[in-house]
């Protein structure tokens, strides 16, 4: 497995965890089409844009689109990115293969109705990470 | 009868009146679908309705080879177009892509191959 291949299903790990899936909180990956109709649910997109220390690693951001029905206020977003810190913030996970990945501090961006959609309301959860490959 | 009912009727004759200009296809749908982040995958079944449309203009890009059809059809035939992702022309799977008009009983939509 490549690290850009690794990095993602290290992300990916995480919101197949039993206690994340128990936050019920309906989670999906870039370019997937969902068929049911939700009116809460956040979209991840690992960027592994940046340098890393070697060859075999990379950085870059994890962004998490969170979408909360429009017209109840901004609070139900920062929530959901506070239940994502738990998960996220300062995490290390180390693979098999001791290659590992290490999360940094979050930010959260408010974008407003959603462009396609304007019955949702629309904010950007994103954490830097590193990925540190082994040779 | 109400006016939907007509058009409805109207849209039907037409379509017949087309005879061999309306072809088959196999509309194929995810009907139930899931995302498994442990394997990466995307779990579907799929779902298939064959209905009638007309080609109405194909189109290829020189640089990529890659061929785009416009169908038109009947919104009655196929319901919601959001969840379709391939469509079978001819024995062959085409990407469904944009809705380039729908006016609550026909639309037009691009499909790709290539």
């Amino acid at each position: 497995m490549g690290k850009y291949e690794r990095t993602q299903a290290d992300v990916f790990s995480i919101f197949n965890q039993l206690a994340w899936k128990a936050e019920q909180i309906k989670t999906y990956p870039v370019n997937y089409i969902s068929v049911t109709q939700d009116s809460e649910y956040i979209r991840v997109s690992v960027i592994p844009s940046g340098r890393g220390i070697n060859l075999n690693s990379t950085s870059g951001l994890v962004l998490i689109d969170i979408f909360i029905s429009a017209g109840n206020g901004p609070r139900r977003a920062s929530l959901i990115a506070d239940k994502l810190d738990k998960y996220l913030v300062g995490k290390s996970i180390v693979t098999q293969d001791n290659a590992n990945t290490q999360f940094g501090q979050s930010s959260l961006v408010t974008k407003g109705l959603d462009r396609d959609n304007p019955t949702l309301y629309a904010s950007t959860y994103s954490i830097p990470f590193n990925y540190f490959g082994v040779f | 009868m109400g006016y939907n009912n007509v058009i409805d009727r109207s849209l039907t004759k037409a379509f017949n009146l087309l005879k061999d200009l309306a072809e088959d296809m196999t509309f194929v749908k995810k009907s139930v679908s899931d995302f498994d982040f442990g394997s990466g995958t995307a779990s579907t079944t799929a779902q298939s309705t064959v209905i009638k449309a007309v080609i109405i203009e194909t189109t290829k890009a020189t640089s990529t080879g890659t061929i785009m059809k416009q169908l038109m059809l009947r919104i009655s035939d196929v319901g919601d177009l959001g969840g379709y992702v391939v469509i079978i022309y001819m024995c062959e799977n085409w990407r469904v892509g944009n809705v380039i008009k729908s006016n609550g009983f026909i639309s037009v939509v691009e499909m790709f191959k290539g």
